[in-house]
């Protein structure tokens, strides 16, 4: 909300050395928060306020005419191509050559033949408002030679203030004013009703409310013979600063009293409307054209203003067409209300008409600050407008609302601080606040002021009593050592996981809880129907991009992944990684979706460093990550077993990964080529990815084995065998033997060079290494454990020793 | 050379013990060519081995008189330790020339390394790791929470009712099956609490979600939260935790301010700033500071006594326990920590950027 400090300055007595920081920091430090201070003006210099003494055509130019000003004693002669020069003895705004305006400053020029000493303004060329479609025309009344900005105090600085939504009564300038006496300490002055001419008898009608809810208090004021015109410079000016446009004398006054009392207000055109009017709520089906000219179907919860003809206001959101005011209007009904703030957030919110008005409606009307927004607004209008006030008011208020007592105890007041507050204390920064106090047994009870509908508890009122300058005690150091512990925070498995992987080398990412439908059918493979069946959608998107809960942490992966590559980052190795949960629609018999948390990377590019430039990354890479971070939690010998089950998923280089226990925790492996080209990846990319719940508690307790003490002995295999045995089965097979000797097996080569290799057989190389815990061995006891463990591989497969 | 075997039935102390020193010489002679210790050893098993040069001449010894015996045993021993002693000095000095030839190798230490490189941590995971090390410090246990939460927990619970603008399908993400997308870590300390009696002191970090996706916005954002709970928690407790979490965070000498404010489920309820770290809060730096925009305070989060209702909706009596609870936004703090000026560089994932950040 905007608020000019001029506008303020008059309506509170500040101190003399508050100037706009001074005063924009205590707001700040009453909960009102100045977001920015906008200086209105600074660049508008030596304009000044000059009458029309006469004008004649250009002699070159069809458009341009000459216009004789006189501003004081000077007289000069200026081109102006504005088509609104007014006849003589009007005033304009003229900058002459030396005056500063927001585009610069203005020199003697010549116009087309002509030399011209400045030129004549419009609004929108002083910067102070938005028509641009031709001068700006004075009163005649305004003396010529007079510095426009001073004489119209033009330059002042508008605060934005950013009112947290239980603050209604801070919506306006006599709220912020109000905060502003409390906080220094000084004196309200609020807005003089002027004294206008008041007639008893004239044209009125009669109100009635069907609705009380809807519509608590409804008071109307008749104004009569209003002449409909601009409304004085002053009072744009003042409207424009807090960003409304002015239309008319009419509707500017109502836009400045609800600026200043934060009371929305409406005029109708009294001739406009049919018999007398009732507020209720719209029928079904009934609809109304709006004064935006849209015909509006109407529903039942919409509170509206009708006459016999039916409705003629959205009440507190917008008025109707068939009563708007007009340069004709003569007779005005001024309403002024409340209406329920639900209804008209709920109305606001359907039609997606957002005003001042319905604003402030949403947030709570004080009914009891209506009857004088409807005498100042009448009064200014009568007096604006030239019009006379009808003595006649009607008020419609049957439940009158009455100011709340709230209770405080000191003791509550010393729990909830902290600090030793007594009630003495509490009353005197209540009562600057408005409230009145009387003291109980254990407090105080406070009489809240009906503009202050967010204070209904004790904790409401603790918080005033802070807000006045305590929420600033200073820190009460003592405080963090008594509740300090030194122990450090255990890391969670989740972080436990991202620091195995960023030590194996891999970066991470942060990508989208939520992807496109398109992602999830990608991996889907050929079950895209599949897709759904785990997906939760998201109801209300932002786009399409973010339409399904992620089930899979591969589509962000390989966005990532496909970004950094087309930036350019193929060259070395891109190892990325991200652990974070999915989300699984609920199945059968649960109530709720499940979360489980995935440690997932990819791995695209070559190998790092310069010895082997160029090589690129294959399965083993992956599966090396996979290893580490298993080893880091514990987990020593996994089973890979092919293929890797999932459809996104090369189905030769992909493997499950398995406890020892059968239990499946997740899967490594190459892109399935097809889901690859659907992520948008042209290149290889190998992806894995480890259910983490799984792997919590796996870590054994720790039993460590001394050093052997005696040397081993390593002897060698080397032998063709059918290309479709895996190695995980011929180790199973060496170890088959159960050779007490043997200690370790390690495979050193798989070789499948078609040039060498026999028709659809590999040449395996493994080491075996024996050792005995009691005495260094024998080359025959060594020779008859490796012809035994032979032995047991010859009779579980057919190779041939090489 | 050879040595001269002796007449087979006359041997002859003396010359037997000429033979000896001439086998010692000529071992000398011998391995003073040689330059490998295999060499060397050869030539020593073919002086000194069981069939060598020595042992053969040592056979003839059982035939000589008892009484020369000792003198050309004394001679052989002598004989056999010039030998060693031979064969170590000239493997002495072969390991010394290997050295010197060893320490003439240069090589070009400005190469890069060889094998993986480190990886990196999110910025946003570093910064979370070092707010959560904080609030550890001071006793607060870690709590998390799905993302998918019901309504009731993320906003009824909080005493934020049906008709409050927050809970418009504007600011939140509605999941099918009656699920909302969190839009505040606070659905966490509901389900803390309704689990257990108090006290409680907990922070809870995690992604919440609001429908917002511009330049200061994502859809997805990073948050913090903190709970205590308990028999005499007050606002100045609260006060002394954030102002040690900012002098943590930020460096000593940071100070904290709070500033009344509304939260729905908070009451009183502040605005949390912690003067700047950049200019320090002082003129003339502060004057032109970009970060502070010459305020001198850095907005960081809010916070507030917790809201009598909410103690209702867990089932806690109002006048048993008090609470404090705050948050702050992760975006926010890792950006102030780390100088990030665009939020969207910590969804753009670029390598260039990620890569600056060292695993924590």
């Amino acid at each position: 909300m905007k608020i000019s400090l001029n506008w303020l300055r008059e309506l509170v007595d500040l101190p003399a050395d508050a100037d706009t920081t001074a005063v924009a920091n205590a707001l700040t430090l009453q909960g009102l928060e100045v977001e920015t201070i906008e200086m209105r003006c600074q660049d508008l210099r030596g304009v000044l306020v000059a009458e029309v003494l006469g004008m004649r055509p250009h002699p070159n130019a069809e458009k341009l005419r000459i216009v004789r000003v006189r501003a004081g004693d000077r007289e000069e002669d200026v081109v102006c191509g504005a088509p609104n020069v007014p006849p003589p003895g009007n005033r304009v705004c003229w900058a002459p050559p030396g005056a500063r305006l927001p585009s610069g400053t203005l020199d003697q020029r010549e116009i087309r033949g002509v030399s011209s000493p400045g030129m004549l303004c419009g609004e929108s060329e002083l910067g102070i408002g938005p028509h641009a479609d031709g001068i700006l025309i004075l009163s005649p009344t305004d003396p010529h030679g007079a510095d426009l900005v001073s004489h119209f105090g033009l330059r002042d600085d508008i605060l934005d203030v950013n009112v947290t939504p239980n603050r209604p009564d801070a919506l306006s300038h006599m709220g912020i004013a109000r905060e502003l006496a409390a906080f220094f300490g000084t004196a309200l002055c609020p807005p003089v009703i002027d004294d206008v001419p008041q007639v008893a008898q004239g044209p009125a009608i009669d109100v009635q409310v069907a609705d009380r809810t809807a519509c608590p208090r409804y008071l109307a004021r008749f104004v009569t013979n209003v002449t409909v015109g601009p409304s004085p410079l002053a009072m744009r000016q003042r409207l424009a600063s807090c960003g409304i446009r002015a239309i008319s004398n009419l509707v500017d006054v109502t836009n400045y009293v609800l600026l200043e009392t934060g009371h929305p207000l409406h005029a109708f055109d009294l001739d406009k409307l049919s018999g007398g009017i009732v507020v209720r709520r719209a029928g079904a089906g009934e609809s109304m054209v709006t004064l935006d000219g849209q015909e509006r179907a109407l529903s039942v919860e919409d509170i509206v203003i009708a006459d016999a003809r039916g409705p003629v206001a959205l009440a507190g959101v917008m008025g109707g067409a068939s009563s708007e005011v007009s340069a004709q209007t003569r007779q005005v009904l001024l309403e002024a209300a409340t209406f329920e703030g639900r209804s008209i957030r709920r109305t606001a919110k359907r039609l997606g008409l957002h005003s001042e008005a319905s604003y402030r409606y949403e947030r709570g009307v004080d009914p009891n600050g209506i009857p004088f927004a409807a005498a100042r607004a009448a009064a200014l209008l009568a007096k604006v407008g030239g019009g006379a006030l009808l003595l006649t008011v009607v008020d419609r208020y049957p439940q009158v609302v009455k100011p709340r007592k709230v209770p405080l105890s000191a003791r509550k007041l010393q729990r909830l601080t902290g600090a030793a507050y007594d009630a003495d204390f509490a009353r005197g920064k209540l009562q600057r606040l408005g409230f009145s106090c009387e003291s109980t047994p254990d407090g105080l009870l406070a009489t809240v002021p009906t503009y202050r509908p967010d204070i209904s508890i004790e904790e409401d009122l603790v918080e005033e009593v802070l807000r006045m300058g305590e929420y600033a005690t200073p820190v009460d150091r003592g405080r963090i050592l008594s509740n300090a512990n030194p122990l450090p925070n255990p890391e969670g498995p989740a972080d436990r996981a991202r620091s195995l992987l960023a030590a194996a080398g891999l970066h991470e990412v942060a990508t989208w809880a939520f992807v496109p439908r398109a992602a999830l059918t990608a991996i889907a493979g050929d079950r895209p129907d599949a897709v759904l069946s785990d997906g939760m959608l998201v109801k209300n998107p932002i786009s399409a991009d973010y339409e399904v809960m992620r089930t899979s942490l591969l589509p962000g992966l390989a966005d990532a992944l496909r970004r950094n590559l087309a930036r350019g980052a193929g060259q070395g190795a891109l190892p990325l990684f991200e652990v974070g949960p999915v989300v699984r629609r609920p199945q059968p018999g649960d109530n709720a979706p499940t979360e489980p948390t995935y440690a997932a990377g990819i791995l695209g590019g070559a190998q790092p460093g310069w010895l082997k430039p160029g090589e690129a990354l294959d399965f083993f890479d992956a599966k090396h990550v996979v290893g580490q971070l298993l080893r880091g939690f514990g987990v020593d010998a996994p089973t890979y077993r092919a293929p890797g089950a999932a459809p996104f998923l090369h189905p030769g280089v992909s493997a499950e990964i398995l406890l020892s226990d059968g239990a499946a925790i997740g899967r490594v492996g190459e892109l399935h080529p097809v889901v690859a080209r659907r992520l948008g990846l042209d290149v290889k990319a190998f992806y894995f990815e480890l259910r983490l719940g799984a792997l919590v508690g796996t870590r054994p307790a720790l039993r460590t084995v001394a050093p052997a003490r005696f040397p081993p002995v390593t002897r060698d295999v080397s032998f063709w065998i059918d290309a479709g045995i895996p190695a995980a089965d011929q180790q199973a097979a060496l170890l088959s033997a159960r050779e007490s000797l043997l200690r370790d097996v390690a495979v050193r080569e798989d070789f499948r060079d078609p040039r060498y290799a026999p028709a659809g057989r590999k040449g395996m190389l493994w080491s075996l290494t024996y050792r005995a815990d009691d005495r260094t061995l024998t080359d025959g006891e060594v020779d008859a454990a490796h012809a035994r463990v032979v032995a047991a591989l010859s009779q579980a497969h057919s190779i041939q020793i090489r | 050379m050879s040595p001269t075997a002796p007449g087979a039935d006359t041997p002859d102390a003396r010359s037997i013990v000429g033979e000896l020193d001439r086998l010692a010489q000529g071992f000398r002679e011998d391995i003073s060519a040689l330059s490998t210790e295999q060499e060397i050893r050869l030539a020593q098993a073919r002086y000194l081995g069981k069939k060598g040069l020595a042992s053969e001449l040592m056979k003839t010894l059982g035939r000589l008189p008892p009484a020369d015996r000792p003198a050309v045993g004394e001679a052989a021993n002598k004989t056999r330790a010039a030998i060693e002693g031979a064969v170590a000095t000239r493997l002495a000095a072969l390991a010394d020339a290997a050295l010197v030839g060893d320490l003439a190798r240069t090589i070009d230490v400005t190469l890069p390394g060889r094998g993986r490189p480190l990886g990196t941590l999110h910025p946003l995971t570093l910064v979370r790791r070092e707010i959560e090390g904080i609030f550890a410090a001071l006793g607060f246990e870690i709590r998390t929470g799905p993302w998918l939460e019901t309504e009731w927990n993320n906003f009824d619970a909080l005493n934020t009712p049906a008709d409050h603008p927050a809970r418009d399908m504007q600011d939140t993400f509605f999941v099918e099956g009656d699920f909302i997308l969190r839009s505040h870590t606070s659905p966490v300390q509901i389900r803390t609490m309704l689990a257990g009696p108090p006290p409680v002191k907990i922070i809870a970090p995690g992604n919440v979600f609001r429908r917002d996706d511009d330049a200061t916005h994502t859809p997805m954002f990073p948050q913090v939260e903190g709970l205590s709970v308990g028999a005499s928690v007050s606002f100045r407790d609260l006060q002394a935790t954030l102002f040690y979490f900012v002098q943590r965070f930020f460096g000593a000498g940071t100070e904290i301010r709070l500033r009344p404010s509304f939260f729905p489920f908070t009451e009183p309820s502040a605005e949390v700033d912690a003067s700047c770290f950049l200019c320090q809060a002082k003129a003339p730096a502060r004057a032109t500071c970009r970060l502070c925009k010459g305020s001198g305070w850095i907005e960081i989060g809010g916070a507030g006594m917790v809201h009598p209702n909410v103690f209702k909706a867990v089932g806690y009596d109002k006048h048993d326990v008090t609470g404090f609870a705050f948050g702050m936004g992760l975006s926010r703090m890792a950006m102030l920590k780390y100088g990030i000026s665009d939020l969207r560089l910590f969804y753009e994932n670029d390598l260039r950027f990620l890569q600056q950040f060292p695993p924590g």
